[in-house]
């Protein structure tokens, strides 16, 4: 029964050459009865369980005290039912608004989901799961031949639709292309990066994650791959650049050598390696590209450091304003791009053992519920773990080729629908309700980020945050509990008393109290209008 | 093996790991690197996952390159080695091709869809971010699935007489929801039992992520499953050598792979109560439940106590009366039944919920697309297609495994007679060289270069009797596995004719030169396809 070994039949057909000669040989055969296997297990396992437990008392694990429970599941086990964001716990007890059994209820404005596509998307979807795949010409995605298992880290006309889907919406430098075999596709980006992390770290390692970031990492990080989140703080390292108004302006947030040194050497301090440095890039929360130079920078300091940097670019189709308004060139510049060297191999971009990449279909295609994701690397030494351990999470057959059928369908005019048709129509609409919350925020003295990319805009609502208690000073000096408290009592009051669900910057780790991500596409149009109405009460009623 | 040294000093302390994954990857890392950018490179617990989770497998992937084909290569590789149905995937392929959209979509729906799509592609909410379990609706179909097949009732408005949705979880074939359960139940280094020979990918499965070890149950007789004293001696054993591990969970695979036999209900019975005497999890592995192939009864004829006698077959979600509390967890997928390993779809039925929350948090490394999760759900829920399609798929396998045990018995190979599965789990230790695992490793290669036959070894299965293979019979068509069995009988022809002769076969060479002419050696030469 080959169940979990997924023969990755194909791709593994093209190396098997290789493969051949891994058949163990008699000699190494001899060296494997059960028993002296399973106490050497013993011995690396529970060295290694002495690193999982230390890392797991890390995260705040409420796990119940309960003797019962303890029987029924692992610490583990209990550890991942406990690690989600608190504020979730908020969010869920909030009434959600519905046009008229709760009209008054919160708006969801706080799930970075894009729901103004269904026009676009079903239909076109419709379409692609009826194209021809047989050699028989018969339509459809069931024929025999996709029934059975595929290769372990995907099909290989999925992953040349997505190599080339990349080449295009990353502008990968002309004249190279990506390395098929450095591609793994996996049940959505949280799968795939977790395998990742799994192929370069070891538990309790430390991962630096520039402040504010995406708080559902915390889980993706922790929960299996046991490794240890250390924030990298950019705003002391980048001082002078204030805003005149007294706003905290976007370079504040860009992290640079010397506030990757600061958290480097806080982890180090802390008893762990630093190994992995993860960047969200277009970056969420912020909804903004880092300009080149800043990526740039990362990566030299990564390779340096021999850190492995994992670019996490899931928006990098949704940058809706593609021209720096300031500087007048593209906003967004890949990682992969800017990591790339020269290289003699046909193959490859020259990233090196330090670079990588992951990228799912959720955001800017809004198939969340797919579960395509994509993990890129030409750290040869990962190629194979990363393909093995991706056989907990491989995507289905079917689903696969529905995906390389939209990512390669092109019309008669050569116009490809995902990058010629989709997205721009997709960035157009996602831009426009951009724009309009800006005009609202504007109009209503909020700072804010001007967003480039992304579903959401990084507001500040400071100027409402309850005042400081006795003895708390501003700024970076107050204390965390008192961030977190003041931070959520105007959540509670945006969300009961103005039905405005955003999330809470705190539990993005964002260095200040009172910033919130609102997320602009998730809505209905009748209710982000109301949403827009919610924020002028708000700030009126605040201001009064 | 320049690789393995710099691999140890990465701090990868199991042998076997270094071993392994120095052959599994000299093929793709040509340039050898000093040890310190190693380290930098790749993790321990990533060179941990180099180790291929079959050790046949490169075979495997040699007899891919240059298979057998009745008529048009009929001296290719045949691969005896997958314990997959692939007889029925025609079938499979030809009714989901065939679904029509569904009648109760509204005129202007109808109007925008497109000829021949499947209705689980037009649906919006398939495309968005859902319980990362699985979708409710299709959990609950599922449920309703288990509660006919494997508790076998009707559908019933009793909650207590039917599977629950909601006890259902969705991952990513077996072996994404059984990494799950390793996780989320055991510690690092916890012990889990298995009655061996077993599924070789086990280890793999359990070692990868999760870090619990594999603990072989050794049985007076495998075929009818593991005994109370059995299993307390295997747990006292692992307990003595090695104080660290705790055994906390039994992993029953039933029907049985290797074997192809059914452990009755009384077997299954004692064991979960014995584990759940020591506080252990059962996690019952049914992924072969639908394919029982040793009479022409169906499940849904089995109402009648007369039939019943007949089935000899009982989930343990009917023995357990769907009671199964918090310490038992069944196991099911599409990938074995249904052929259809492609789909990545494994079913978790569990009633401890702390487990299930656990898992609506941890699945979303290991979720199933939502489309096929729909498309699953319509499958499951025709009911007159299900039960028609698995008696054709059991008539199929009948068909292969008497071609397969009719030649093994004109072989006089003694073999395990089974009630299930796509496997037959055979004796060569007649034909071994010498009686050892590295004469079965002799043997294999033998049957790999000479006979152009792979089959699953023994010893990969921790089988602790040397000369054992698996031939999984409905991977191949019923005319290439009848060439392999021609094939195999005419080296039993001249095995037969050296033992008369008063010849044994030993190590290839090791028969002196001066004997060069004798039979014996030669066959280590002769080829068989």
């Amino acid at each position: 029964m080959m169940r979990a070994t997924r023969p990755a039949a194909c791709a593994f057909l093209t190396r098997s050459k290789a493969c051949i000669s891994s058949l163990p040989t008699t000699a190494e055969r001899n060296t494997m009865p059960c028993f002296q296997s399973i106490c050497q297990s013993r011995l690396l396992n529970s060295k290694i369980s002495n690193i999982v437990t230390k890392t797991a008392t890390f995260t705040s694990s409420s796990s119940s005290s309960d003797a019962d429970d303890n029987l029924l599941s692992s610490s583990r086990g209990r550890n991942a039912v406990s690690l989600l964001p608190v504020y979730l716990t908020d969010a869920r007890s909030v009434t959600k608004y519905h046009p008229t059994e709760a009209p008054k209820g919160a708006l969801q404005l706080s799930v970075a989901e894009n729901q103004m596509l269904e026009d676009l998307l079903v239909p076109a979807l419709c379409k692609f799961s009826t194209a021809s795949t047989s050699s028989n010409g018969v339509k459809g995605l069931f024929h025999s031949d996709q029934i059975y298992y595929q290769p372990t880290h995907g099909r290989e006309g999925l992953r040349t639709a997505m190599s080339q889907y990349l080449q295009r919406i990353l502008k990968l430098p002309k004249g190279k292309s990506l390395d098929l075999d450095g591609m793994v596709l996996g049940a959505g980006c949280n799968a795939v990066l977790e395998n990742l992390c799994f192929c370069l770290t070891e538990p309790g390692d430390a991962v630096l994650l520039p402040t504010p970031y995406y708080a559902a990492f915390e889980f993706d990080l922790q929960a299996r791959a046991a490794l240890k989140i250390v924030p990298v703080k950019t705003m002391e390292f980048q001082s002078g650049i204030e805003a005149s108004d007294g706003t905290i302006s976007q370079a504040m947030y860009y992290p640079n050598s010397k506030s990757l040194d600061a958290a480097y050497a806080k982890a180090v301090e802390g008893g762990s390696k630093p190994k992995m440095l993860l960047l969200s890039h277009p970056n969420n929360p912020l909804g903004v590209c880092y300009p080149p130079s800043v990526v740039k920078e990362c990566i030299d300091w990564a390779r340096a450091k021999q850190v492995h940097l994992v670019s996490d670019e899931i928006y990098a189709g949704s940058v809706y304003n593609q021209v720096n308004e300031e500087t007048g060139e593209d906003a967004f510049h890949s990682a992969l791009t800017l990591a790339s060297t020269e290289t003699s191999s046909e193959n490859g971009l020259g990233l090196g053992p330090f670079i990588h990449f992951v990228y799912a279909l959720s955001k800017d295609f809004a198939l969340s519920g797919l579960r395509v994701g994509v993990a890129y690397s030409e750290n040869e030494e990962i190629r194979l773990p990363l393909q093995k351990l991706n056989d907990l999470c491989q995507i289905s057959s079917q689903t696969q080729l529905l995906v390389e059928e939209m990512l390669s369908s092109a019309s008669d005019e050569d116009q490809l629908w995902a990058t010629d048709i989709f997205l721009p129509e997709n960035n157009g609409r996602i831009r426009s309700r951009s724009n309009m919350l800006q005009s609202v925020l504007d109009e209503s003295g909020i700072p804010f980020l001007r967003g480039d990319s992304g579903l959401f805009l990084w507001m500040n609502f400071s100027e409402f945050l309850p005042t400081l208690a006795e003895g708390e000073s501003e700024g970076f000096a107050e204390s965390q509990d008192s961030m977190n408290t003041r931070e959520r009592t105007l959540y509670l009051e945006l969300t009961k008393e103005f039905g405005l669900l955003f999330t809470p910057g705190m539990s993005m780790r964002n260095e200040l109290p009172g910033f919130f991500r609102c997320v602009f596409t998730a809505a209905s149009d009748e209710e982000f209008a109301l949403g827009l109405e919610r924020i002028k009460t708000f700030v009126s009623a605040k201001r009064s | 093996m320049k690789k393995a040294s710099c691999l140890n000093a990465a701090g990868v302390s199991d042998s076997n790991t270094a071993t392994t994954t120095a052959d599994a990857s000299s093929g793709t890392t040509t340039t050898s690197t000093s040890h310190e950018n190693t380290v930098a490179l790749v993790s321990s617990r990533g060179y941990r996952a180099l180790k291929p989770p079959l050790p046949y497998l490169s075979a495997f992937f040699q007899a891919l390159e240059n298979p057998c084909h009745e008529t048009e290569n009929r001296h290719g590789y045949i691969a005896l080695c997958v314990a997959e149905n692939k007889l029925v995937i025609d079938e499979l392929s030809r009714h989901l091709l065939s679904l029509q959209p569904l009648q109760s979509q509204s005129q202007s729906q109808l109007q925008s869809r497109h000829p021949y799509c499947h209705a689980a592609f037009e649906k919006l909410e398939n495309y968005c971010y859902n319980d990362m379990r699985g979708m409710m609706h299709v959990r609950e179909s599922v449920a309703r699935f288990l509660t006919r097949k494997f508790l076998r009732r009707h559908e019933t408005t009793n909650r207590n007489c039917s599977v629950l949705g909601e006890h259902v979880i969705l991952g990513s074939g077996c072996a994404g929801l059984l990494n799950g359960l390793f996780f989320s139940l055991l510690e690092p280094g916890d012990g889990v039992l298995i009655p061996a020979p077993y599924y070789a990918a086990f280890e793999s499965d359990m070692k990868v992520v999760a870090q619990c070890v594999p603990i072989g149950v050794y049985m007076a007789n495998p075929s009818q499953g593991p005994t109370v004293e059995e299993l307390e001696r295997a747990k006292r054993n692992a307990t003595f050598k090695a104080s660290t591990a705790t055994v906390k969970m039994l992993l029953l695979t039933n029907p049985n792979n290797p074997l192809g036999t059914i452990y009755s209900p009384e077997t299954i019975k004692n064991a979960i109560d014995w584990a759940r005497s020591h506080g252990m999890h059962t996690v019952v592995d049914e992924i072969y439940g639908l394919s029982i192939h040793d009479h022409d009864n169906d499940y849904r004829d089995s109402d009648s106590d007369s039939n019943k006698d007949n089935n000899k077959f009982q989930s343990v979600i009917e023995i357990l009366d769907n009671q199964l509390g918090n310490h038992v967890h069944f196991l099911w997928a599409l990938s074995k039944d249904f052929g259809s390993s492609g789909f990545r779809v494994g079913v978790l039925y569990t009633q401890n919920q702390i487990l299930n929350n656990a898992l609506s948090n941890l699945n979303v490394f290991s979720s199933v697309s939502q489309p096929m999760q729909s498309v699953i759900a319509e499958l499951l829920q025709d009911d007159e297609f299900m039960d028609d399609f698995l008696d054709h798929s059991r008539k199929l396998l009948r068909t292969s495994y008497r071609i397969v045990v009719e030649a093994l018995r004109e072989m006089n190979i003694p073999f395990v007679e089974a009630q299930a599965g796509m496997f037959v789990y055979c004796d060569f230790s007649s034909w071994l060289p010498m009686h050892s695992f590295e004469g079965e490793a002799m043997l294999g290669r033998f049957f790999q270069d000479n006979v152009r036959i792979i089959m699953t070894p023994g010893e990969c299965q921790r089988d602790d009797k040397p000369g054992m293979f698996r031939i999984c019979y409905a991977w191949v068509t019923p005319n290439v596995l009848r060439i392999a069995m021609d094939r195999l009988k005419l080296v039993a022809l001249d095995m037969a004719n050296q033992k008369s002769g008063g010849k044994s076969w030993t190590k290839p060479g090791t028969c002196s030169s001066s004997s060069s002419s004798n039979d014996v050696d030669n066959m280590w030469q002769k080829i068989y396809y």
